[in-house]
């Protein structure tokens, strides 16, 4: 407490000097949002930074300033939210400019990036006062009982519903554009291929028939890797290509040329990629808002917040109505809802799937029906379910052991 | 590996390396003048941004293509005031300048969108493949290297050309002459400092169509860091062709080449470690280094300009 209000008054006086206004600063509260690149990528930091703008909702915007604005809350509060961007994805320089941010007087500091764990974690036991989040990274592990929650949206939900919607439409041979063979973009791969196989079945196709061939770039952005990538993929014959980078130039190489479809990801891809069929994404405004709400109301407490539909955290943008005919579109709602009412959960048996075993063998891994994987066999899932073709996911150093979970009774 | 393979691989490969031999072209001819340029990555950034900006706001293509030229020479014109007027250091002015570049890029380009936002995400003109008629039913050869677009047909000429020049007619000397030895071409009445002005900027300008050819064809658009990096391989590239266009033509297909076989492999089922073909082309050109180092009889019409670097001070 001595410690923040020694910083809290050194910025008041340095603000007082530097400006020549002294403004009171006990009504003022703090939340850092801190981006690894820019909201003008079309990918994971535009999506974070539309969540972000949400929190203007609470009130009334009194100062823009770049990315940050100030709100003015009912209660006479005012909420700086102040967004730094281009931070990289270095640890000393995450460090730094966490710093710089909590320095400045930031109350609530959000690292919404995968690489920013550690620095986060870090100044979370340095500064007690503080309540810090971590977006994208290991929930139960890094998280505390005091001022440190994770928050993470299963997208793997509307991978499910976007494999569904191309089944539907009968496209059985994809290509997808992968980032990096561990667990989450893994999760999203196998419930991509999951919701093709029953949105082929559902149309009288053979779900077997259907293949998703995965090409990893090893890298969360890379507009080069990118369009190599897809343009391997469409000379190896596939016209239908799976973009799972946030980023939109898989989807965009796709669609220069005529009679190919592409399947956008994370944020509307429908501007550049007019062959787009839909996109889903990410919708992180259902967690910013009422976390920061929390905050201002005193109620917030630690946790590892991991949620999709049923917390409306995800959503479909961008439907193509030439190339997705009304009663598919309906279909993917009705399923939606299925899925956020908890009546439908696309990780249910019977699933069958192979990986590699520590040996570098190739074992079989099947959910019996009835049964479903649980959140730990899903933050650990580096196997492939059939269906899905390409290098296998690193072996888990001691085999696979699925602990599974009796699925919900209707 | 089957035919198709083989074709789709080159096709990539040559799509991907099309502006690095750009760049590398304008490396070498800027280097064979004894200018050092370790600003190319500077250059094509702004290049990239200036031709996708051109475009955007004329809807010429043509135009695209002129501004990253025009961009890329006065760029190369800022390094030869600095490195031939000035007598600057020239790897310290190649440096200042990619840094000085990337930070005007993003900020430019962030900036010039419609009503002040941002180019990023924003569809502009973009040059389109076509297959040459005739040629492009050859087998193998066909498809891959006579179905590309414009820029990439330009560069079939320009390498001929560019080693023609340099090997085989009077100028060419010159411009070898004062990168060899500036003061016995300056004593034959050679411009030294007119000349390395002049190819500095040429230089340049082949740079910008690379970085123009990035935000035109290859990757049609605009994005923050757009070259990722290629102005760094093209001077890995210029050192690997030991200052021969022809020898870079191998270079550019084999770092375009590498990634697409790397992905070809991923979506056959074959895995090769990722990291070791990324490492193929830095590989490749410390073993050319070694090849040449030791034998001074290769130096002679391929090897390092010998007054590469250094400032040249009329007496």
């Amino acid at each position: 407490m001595k410690f923040n209000f020694k910083v809290l008054s050194l910025v008041v006086l340095l603000l007082s000097i530097g400006i020549g206004t002294v403004i009171a600063q006990d009504d003022t509260y703090k939340v850092a949002f801190l981006l690894a690149d820019s909201p003008s990528d079309q990918g994971w930091n535009a999506a974070h930074y539309r969540g972000i703008e949400q929190i203007k909702e609470l009130g009334e915007v009194v100062e823009e300033n770049g990315l940050s604005f100030n709100v003015a809350l009912e209660d006479g509060t005012v909420l700086e939210v102040q967004v730094v961007e281009n931070i990289g994805y270095n640890d000393a320089d995450i460090e730094r400019v966490a710093r710089q941010v909590i320095n400045g007087g930031a109350d609530y500091v959000f690292g919404t990036w995968f690489d920013s764990m550690s620095a986060i974690s870090r100044l979370a036991e340095e500064f007690p006062d503080v309540l810090f989040e971590h977006g994208s990274g290991y929930p139960f592990v890094a998280s505390n009982d005091t001022n440190f929650s994770t928050y993470f949206i299963r997208i793997e939900e509307s991978d499910y519903v976007a494999g569904y919607v191309a089944g539907l439409l009968g496209y059985s041979d994809v290509g997808l554009v992968g980032t990096f063979s561990i667990p989450e973009p893994v999760r999203g791969v196998n419930g991509f291929a999951l919701g093709l196989q029953d949105g082929l079945a559902e149309i009288g196709e053979d779900p077997a028939k259907s293949n998703v061939q995965v090409i990893w770039i090893n890298s969360w952005l890379d507009r080069e890797l990118e369009v190599q990538a897809a343009t391997a993929l469409l000379d190896e014959g596939f016209t239908v290509i799976r973009q799972m980078a946030d980023t939109p130039y898989s989807s965009q190489t796709t669609c220069e040329t005529e009679g190919n479809i592409a399947i956008g990801y994370g944020s509307d891809v429908s501007g550049v990629a007019d062959c787009s069929l839909m996109t889903n994404e990410w919708k992180w405004g259902a967690y910013y808002v009422p976390q920061v709400q929390a905050a201002l109301d005193g109620t917030w407490e630690t946790h590892d917040w991991w949620e999709g539909f049923a917390a409306d955290a995800l959503g479909i943008t961008g439907w193509n109505d030439e190339l997705v005919p009304a009663d598919v579109q309906e279909k993917a709602q009705a399923l939606i809802d299925s899925i956020a009412a908890g009546e439908f959960n696309p990780f249910c048996g019977p699933i069958s799937g192979t990986g590699l075993s520590p040996e570098g063998d190739v074992v079989e891994i099947d959910v019996p029906e009835g049964m479903c994987l649980s959140d730990m066999d899903q933050l650990t899932m580096q196997w492939y379910v059939d269906g899905v073709s390409g290098e296998y996911p690193a072996a888990p150093p001691d085999g696979f052991e699925l602990e599974l979970v009796e699925a919900a009774s209707e | 590996m089957e035919l198709a393979l083989i074709e789709s691989v080159l096709s990539i490969a040559i799509r991907a390396g099309t502006s690095v031999l750009f760049a590398t072209l304008g490396g070498i001819m800027t280097e064979r003048s004894g200018v050092l340029n370790l600003g190319i990555e500077g250059m094509m950034l702004l290049s990239a941004l200036a031709g996708f900006a051109g475009a955007f706001y004329s809807g010429s293509l043509l135009v695209g293509v002129f501004a990253g030229m025009i961009v890329g020479g006065l760029v190369a014109a800022v390094h030869a005031f600095w490195c031939v007027t000035l007598s600057a250091n020239q790897v310290a002015s190649g440096l200042a300048l990619v840094i000085f570049s990337t930070g005007l890029a993003d900020f430019i380009g962030q900036n010039i969108g419609p009503e002040g936002t941002t180019l990023v995400g924003l569809a502009g003109p973009k040059l389109q493949r076509f297959a040459v008629p005739g040629l492009s039913s050859l087998p193998i050869v066909g498809e891959s290297f006579f179905h590309q677009d414009a820029l990439t047909y330009l560069l079939y000429l320009l390498v001929p050309l560019i080693w023609y020049y340099l090997f085989k007619t009077r100028p060419g000397i010159h411009l070898r002459a004062i990168g060899e030895n500036p003061r016995a071409a300056d004593s034959l009445g050679v411009s030294v400092t007119r000349l390395r002005y002049v190819y500095t900027i040429v230089g340049g300008v082949l740079i910008g169509l690379g970085g123009a050819h990035l935000s035109l064809a290859y990757t049609p658009g605009w994005s923050v860091d757009i070259t990722s990096g290629r102005g760094w391989i093209a001077i890995a590239m210029v050192i690997f062709s030991l200052w021969n266009p022809l020898r870079a033509v191998i270079g550019a297909l084999l770092f375009g080449g590498v990634t697409a076989i790397q992905f070809r492999m991923q979506a056959a089922g074959t895995s090769i470690p990722t990291f070791f073909l990324s490492m193929a082309p830095y590989i490749a050109t410390i073993v050319a280094l070694l090849f040449i180092s030791g034998r001074r009889s290769l130096y002679r019409h391929n090897g390092v300009p010998s007054a590469l670097g250094t400032v040249y001070h009329r007496e």
